[in-house]
């Protein structure tokens, strides 16, 4: 992955939640930014891992 | 960077790898490039650390491990990493340092790769295998299993069935399906311990995300 699109998940999806109009889209939005956020404290752990 | 290499060759020969990758018949793919390289050696340089193995072995032997690149559709790929072992002779003899270690780099390069089916024969040789097969995993995996596959034209999961559960496995079409056909596959082949260990946090990380990634899936349909 290069950096750009790792830095990517900073600006628009994690902001979703925010935006969604409905509630039932800002439920989903909600547990998928968990889900985001999960894996990118792994992916932060795992680059920093080896050095 | 630099404090985590405490090798005099380093700087050298990484400079003579970056000139090398800019000169190349084929463009890499984004999860085979000069990162890749780089966090395989850092996971390198660790492993040997915790094993006791030889750490300039296994730090540039990490370094040199993707020294020949083909697309992943390309009839040569499955032998990159006896092409880039045959190359490591001549690279550790033109840089001060790892003249007396060729031998040992050039071997646990030629037994690296999973598509080569190389077994390694030393313990740097298992630590560099380790150290590229962590790679494969996690997070890091994740990323780099869609980055390979949008390389030569496969779709993220069949639309109907993605979990593969009325069709044979097809990961040259379908990336979700390198889980099940190999990525999930790798723990169970870790050489070293402190590679199994790193293994099984990433494993862990992998299937937390697939279960997601199920969830969502199973949410739309």
């Amino acid at each position: 992955m290069t950096n750009s699109t790792a830095n990517n998940q900073g600006v628009s999806p994690i902001r979703a939640p925010d935006t969604e109009k409905t509630r039932s889209g800002r439920d989903l939005a909600i547990d998928r930014q968990r889900t985001m956020l999960t894996y990118l404290a792994a992916l932060r752990a795992e680059l920093g891992a080896g050095s | 960077m630099d404090a985590a290499f405490p090798f005099p060759w380093f700087e050298p020969l990484l400079a003579r790898l970056r000139e090398h990758l800019a000169a190349e018949p084929f463009p890499r793919d984004a999860a085979h490039d000069l990162g890749h390289i780089l966090r395989v050696a850092r996971l390198a340089h660790r492993l040997a650390e915790e094993e006791g193995a030889d750490a300039d072995s296994c730090v540039a032997g990490a370094l040199l491990h993707d020294l020949v690149y083909r697309p992943k559709n390309h009839p040569e790929s499955p032998l990159t990493a006896q092409l880039a072992a045959d190359l490591v002779p001549r690279w550790c003899q033109a840089t001060a340092g790892l003249e007396a270690r060729a031998g040992a780099i050039a071997a646990a390069v030629a037994s690296h790769s999973w598509s080569g089916g190389g077994t390694p024969a030393s313990l740097e040789a298992a630590v560099v295998q380790d150290a590229d097969r962590l790679e494969a995993l996690g997070a890091v995996g994740v990323a780099r299993v869609f980055a390979t596959g949008a390389s030569f034209g496969a779709q993220l999961w069949h639309p109907e069935d993605p979990w593969a559960e009325d069709r044979p496995l097809d990961d040259k079409a379908w990336s979700l399906d390198h889980f099940e056909r190999k990525l999930l596959k790798l723990q169970a082949d870790m050489k070293t311990r402190s590679g199994r260990d790193l293994a099984n946090d990433r494993q862990r990380t992998m299937l937390t995300y697939l279960a997601a990634l199920r969830s969502e899936l199973g949410t739309e349909s």
